[in-house]
């Protein structure tokens, strides 16, 4: 059974600019959620119906003992300004988990993952996961400028190597963050390939994962409305004869090499 | 304890146990919701739009978020016919749910080999003719914006069935009651409406529409008070029993549709917002009456009119 569940808002601090990280108490979504799926948030509150729209967030962290759900979202526009205002003890309307999330190999020994902008936000799950399982974890996080780069302190803990890339080298080499995973995967013989961030990231991800012969899983985001699969709005363009697929159920990760990029 | 309230209704000789269904588009077949909760709980499901053959729809982006609402340009991506009996049905027929099949073609033809299949079929309730499509080229709306085209098409399918036929309207016309008037000469059971009224955003950043269609179905609340005068003005005329729909999120809002005449109504963008509305608009409609003291739901049907 799906559910909605009425969370409280344990805190809700901005980390960077105009970017926010919100932790939730949240038990019974946090015991089945898995790294990169998403939770459907009503920012409308009482009997107001405006905005309309659930916001889909990705899920930040998950702490199983606390029964905590943590989220890294950016203000981009009514609904995540509504989030950014919400308080200790306010209380959200959540859907979830939903989506399909990351899946690491049973064989992988060696992964990396790469995050641009606040892109970052469904992978440090999965970076805790997997050293957790005692995966080599090597990340590479890009953003614009040096306060853009997001928890890299979170991703530290949870990784072996930690790569900063910035466009305007504030912060770590100035390059793009695909740049660095090239030298990466010359240096390092990783199993596969985890990305989330602009697009035209994960499409020289897939591009790299390609040449190189390596899976990889990207996560997409799209304006959605149910959340659950039932409306199709949110699909994305494949590479099976112009087949749409749904961002909601069919991802929000996908593989690489399923999406088409060129739409 | 308040008495007990009737809300068992018979419309165009489907029974329902309430009168909320979901509407078209919004529910998918059923099994995404039925992750929530006990599907069999509703009055009826319109399943969504199905076409002689697959179809793959609009191109991205679908759907954008309006003021109380939102524009979608989906364009009736579905699986076919057949795909929805094969693969779609069998789950529907495991609840006692009345599964009311919505249809849409590019020809007469096409939506009169369509209700011929389904004429064979066990677990269908109904067909839900679909002439107000705004999302697709040929036929959905073009039909229903028409009299003569609008009488052609429930003719053709009323002949090819015996099964309970649900035409649903567009708004996007100048005189509903005219189109309203033509269905039921044609031969329909009962009127379903509104679809969606056309709209369209401009994406002022990148200077260009917004949805990748151009233009788009608006639903949700904002359509609300279009579609019960709508509602209003159709029950004025007809002899037929009419389902209401656009923009019910509460039962506060099913309760102006089925004032205003409304048989039944159907709960569609609200799902979006609240995947348990419908359960609440039934038990909110069912706390209505027992304070209201009407026992009958029959009472309330246009009791606003009077």
């Amino acid at each position: 059974m799906s559910q909605k569940v009425i969370a409280r808002v344990l805190s809700n601090h901005e980390v960077a600019p105009e970017t926010f990280k919100m932790f939730l108490d949240a038990p019974s979504v946090v015991e089945k959620a898995e790294p990169g799926q998403f939770v459907h948030i009503r920012v409308s509150s009482g009997t107001s119906l405006d905005p309309f729209l659930r916001r889909p967030l990705s899920i930040f962290s998950l702490d199983l003992d606390e029964g905590r759900l943590g989220l890294l979202f950016r203000v981009v526009g009514k609904g995540t300004s509504i989030l950014a205002d919400m308080k200790d003890g306010d209380h959200l309307d959540i859907i979830g988990p939903l989506g399909r999330g990351f899946e690491i190999r049973e064989d992988s020994k060696k992964i990396a993952i790469i995050g641009g902008g606040i892109g970052v936000a469904p992978l440090l799950e999965l970076a805790h996961r997997a050293t957790k399982k005692g995966i080599e974890v090597h990340t590479l996080i890009g953003a614009r400028t040096g306060s853009m780069i997001l928890c890299p302190d979170e991703f530290r803990t949870y990784s072996t190597t930690l790569a900063i890339a910035t466009d305007d080298g504030s912060v770590g080499k100035k390059a793009l963050v695909t740049d660095i995973l090239s030298g990466l995967l010359e240096r390092e013989k990783v199993d596969e390939l985890f990305a989330c961030g602009p697009v035209s990231m994960l499409k020289t991800v897939a591009k790299l994962a390609r040449t190189s012969d390596l899976p990889c899983q990207v996560s997409l985001e799209a304006r959605m409305a149910c959340g659950v699969g039932a409306c199709l709005g949110c699909t994305i363009k494949t590479q099976r004869d112009g087949k749409y697929l749904k961002v909601c159920t069919d991802g929000p990760v996908f593989k690489g090499e399923e999406v088409d990029w060129d739409e | 304890m308040s008495k007990d309230v009737m809300m068992e209704l018979d419309i165009a000789g489907i029974e329902i146990k309430n009168p909320v269904m979901v509407a078209s588009g919004t529910f998918g077949f059923g099994k995404e919701y039925g992750r929530f909760y006990d599907i069999s709980r509703l009055g009826a499901i319109m399943v969504k739009g199905l076409t002689l053959k697959p179809r793959l729809g609009n191109p991205p982006p679908r759907l954008i978020e309006t003021p109380a609402g939102l524009l979608n340009s989906i364009g009736l991506e579905n699986p076919g016919i057949q795909g929805f009996l094969t693969s779609e049905l069998p789950y529907l027929r495991e609840f006692a749910l009345p599964v009311i099949v919505n249809i849409a073609g590019d020809t007469v033809n096409d939506y009169a080999k369509m209700a011929d299949i389904l004429d064979e079929v066990k677990g269908i309730a109904g067909i839900e003719v679909n002439i107000s499509c705004p999302n697709v080229k040929a036929g959905g709306m073009a039909f229903g914006a028409v009299p003569e085209l609008a009488y052609d098409v429930v003719n053709g399918v009323r002949k090819a069935t015996g099964l309970p036929l649900i035409v649903k309207l567009s708004p996007n016309v100048t005189d509903i009651k005219e189109i309203a008037l033509k269905v039921q000469d044609a031969g329909a059971d009962a009127i379903s409406l509104i679809n969606t009224p056309l709209g369209m955003t401009i994406n002022v950043e990148e200077q260009r529409p917004a949805l990748g269609n151009v233009f788009g179905g608006l639903s949700g609340p904002a359509i609300r008070p279009i579609a019960v005068r709508m509602v209003w003005e159709v029950v004025g005329v007809v002899k037929l029993p009419v389902i209401g729909m656009g923009g019910i999120v509460t039962p506060h809002d099913a309760l102006e549709f089925i004032m205003a005449g409304a048989t039944a109504i159907a709960v569609g963008a609200g799902n979006f917002l609240n995947p348990m509305a419908p359960l609440e608009i039934i038990d909110g409609i069912r706390e209505y009456m027992e304070k209201e003291n009407i026992s009958d739901i029959n009472e309330l049907i246009g009791i606003a009119r009077r």
